[in-house]
């Protein structure tokens, strides 16, 4: 398909995703009333705090985690050559877990909250680097370091599990699930810190290019593949860990996005990585809306939502696709 | 001066040399096949002159400068590196795959060129590829791959282009096709080639001067028709040969002794 069409299309469903999200939720109100308050800032009533003060924060933090997730998929999956790889594969998530459940344990919520996760994720990232490093940042170190740290830590997790009260297990797991219903004061700034981190990533489709060659290859079509990959990893990881501390763990977005944009674009990250972020923000709207409603007055987590759309996804995309394809 | 002079050179991987004290230069122009035995370091000499591996000790200069200095995307504006390609690539078209050599020649931000595209189109058609440019390369056959990638290599419009064993997996046709190509482009265009080869006959036919390895060290290097001889290759391979000469071309040709049932092969000792 024409990559022009395919962007179009994928910036038409994040619209449509956006305004969905707006006028449907847990609390109903009249359309009209909406559009009202939209255009009224800082008017009073129950409509101007809904959208100015929760639809909207709320929308805005699941696109850009959305979209963060889904482009730092596609970072993943160029460098590290692998099809299963994915914003967690370096053990982000594991270390922010960690932080998390500890904050839990401490009876630490908000911005603390969301800072220890954050800690969390950065020790991670740094350990699993650093070992990479040793090696020259090869991709079988990089992955192993990465998985070898999540068990790490998720066995630190299952261990507090053991001895914490079941009130505390319970949160922990509702957060581990990945959640947008509550953000801590302060998330959309630290949002609006990485949006520049993010938007940068568009100008390294040519890197990422070379660098889904393999090293090799990329070296010898003049791309510092070292310093490259170090920046992008970094990048890429710090990103997540954000989006870890912010929202928990959100299943799939990261691995599925990027996979089926790349049945829509093919594999030039020119147009996979713009249309991977309209695709993974849409979708994380999309799901975060129908977590609200699903159950009304209750909330799902979105996590769950995104595994089974995602898992669902992907059974049929790997049925469909040819064989060359799926790698 | 020389386009490429290999000086001296130690290499090889965690502070094991594979290859010692290796000197030759490359002359502009033709093309220069490496051969050899396997193990005996042929592929590390190719990675030490691409620029993977950094020599333990001595230099290699490009027109005399010494390519460790040299900026990677300058280096990849004069040498290709066609490496013996084993994985599969990212579902690329194969104009796309085939674009990404004219990367060293543009900025990161600078689109494509009405120059680069000609470029492009010009060696899709000269690999035959036209038809084939909107097909994934992860859907290619080990034939049309390789052409993809040479094709990769000659739009970075290089001056020296290193190959290693383009042809291991290509059959009769494809084998001939590449290297017929090759030589045309190193004639007509003035592209220098070093190559390694593990067909001698190939080496014979088309190279213009050949370098032998043996242990990690130049055994002797020359024209085809005085290194491939039956003392050389029998010193080098141990294997009984006997070496005539293409009755067309008059290039040395080798004939292999199978060893089952061959009393003349003693008697030729």
């Amino acid at each position: 398909m024409n990559r022009g069409v395919v962007f179009l299309i994928l910036l038409a469903f994040l619209l449509a995703a956006i305004a969905l999200g707006l006028f449907t939720g847990g609390m109903q109100l009249p359309p009209g009333e909406i559009v009202d308050a939209l255009f009224h800032p800082g008017s009073d009533g129950i409509a101007g705090t809904l959208v100015w003060e929760l639809r909207l924060p709320r929308i805005f933090m699941a696109g850009m985690v959305g979209s963060a997730l889904a482009v730092c998929g596609v970072v993943f999956q160029a460098i590290l050559r692998n099809p299963l790889a994915e914003p967690y594969t370096l053990g982000v998530s594991g270390g922010g877990s960690l932080g998390a459940v500890i904050a839990i344990l401490l009876g630490i919520s908000g911005l603390p909250m969301v800072l220890i996760c954050f800690a969390g994720c950065c020790l991670s990232i740094g350990v699993v680097l650093g070992a990479a490093s040793l090696k020259g940042f090869s991709n079988s170190m990089l992955i192993l370091a990465g998985i070898i740290m999540s068990f790490l830590f998720s066995s630190v997790v299952m261990f507090i599990f053991a001895v914490a009260s079941s009130r505390e297990v319970h949160s922990s797991i509702l957060w581990l699930m990945g959640s947008l219903s509550a953000p801590p004061a302060g998330s959309v700034k630290m949002l609006l810190m990485i949006l520049p981190v993010m938007l940068s990533l568009l100008f390294f489709a040519r890197d990422l290019n070379l660098l889904s060659l393999g090293d090799e290859p990329s070296y010898h079509l003049g791309l510092d593949a070292k310093k490259t990959k170090t920046y992008l990893l970094l990048g890429a990881s710090l990103i997540t860990g954000v989006c870890v501390a912010l929202s928990g763990i959100i299943a799939f977005i990261g691995l599925v996005i990027p996979h089926a944009v790349r049945s829509l674009t093919g594999a030039d990250h020119h147009s996979l990585v713009p249309c991977s972020m309209l695709a993974g923000g849409g979708f994380l709207i999309l799901s975060d809306t129908l977590s609200q409603v699903i159950i009304r007055p209750l909330e799902l987590p979105v996590g769950v939502i995104t595994g089974m759309v995602g898992g669902l996804f992907f059974v049929i995309y790997l049925l469909k696709a040819r064989p060359a394809e799926v790698s | 001066m020389d386009l490429l002079s290999v000086q001296h050179v130690t290499a090889g991987y965690e502070r094991r040399p594979v290859i010692r004290d290796i000197t030759f230069s490359i002359p502009f122009r033709g093309i220069m096949g490496i051969i050899g035995p396997n193990g005996a370091g042929k592929t590390t000499l190719f990675r030490t002159i691409g620029r993977i591996l950094r020599p333990m000790d001595g230099r290699i200069l490009y027109c005399g400068r010494d390519i460790a200095r040299m900026a990677r995307r300058e280096f990849a504006r004069k040498v290709a590196v066609i490496p013996q390609f084993r994985s599969v690539p990212p579902p690329f078209t194969v104009e796309e795959f085939v674009s990404l050599g004219r990367y060293p020649h543009r900025g990161r931000l600078s689109p494509f060129t009405q120059e680069d595209r000609r470029i492009i189109a010009e060696n899709l058609s000269l690999l035959g590829l036209t038809d084939f440019r909107d097909r994934k390369v992860s859907a290619l056959s080990g034939g049309e791959l390789q052409r993809v990638v040479l094709a990769q290599g000659l739009v970075q419009k290089p001056e020296l282009l290193l190959m290693d064993e383009p042809t291991a997996h290509l059959d009769i046709t494809h084998k001939i096709r590449v290297l017929d190509l090759v030589g045309s482009l190193s004639e007509q265009a003035g592209l220098t080639v070093l190559i390694i080869l593990h067909d001698l006959n190939l080496a014979g036919a088309y190279c213009d001067r050949v370098l032998i390895l043996k242990n990690g060290e130049v055994h002797s290097s020359g024209a085809p028709g005085s290194v491939l001889t039956q003392g050389t290759i029998e010193e080098v391979y141990h294997t009984p040969v006997r070496v005539g000469k293409n009755p067309v071309t008059a290039k040395p040709h080798i004939y292999f002794l199978p060893q089952a049932g061959t009393a003349a092969d003693a008697a030729g000792e």
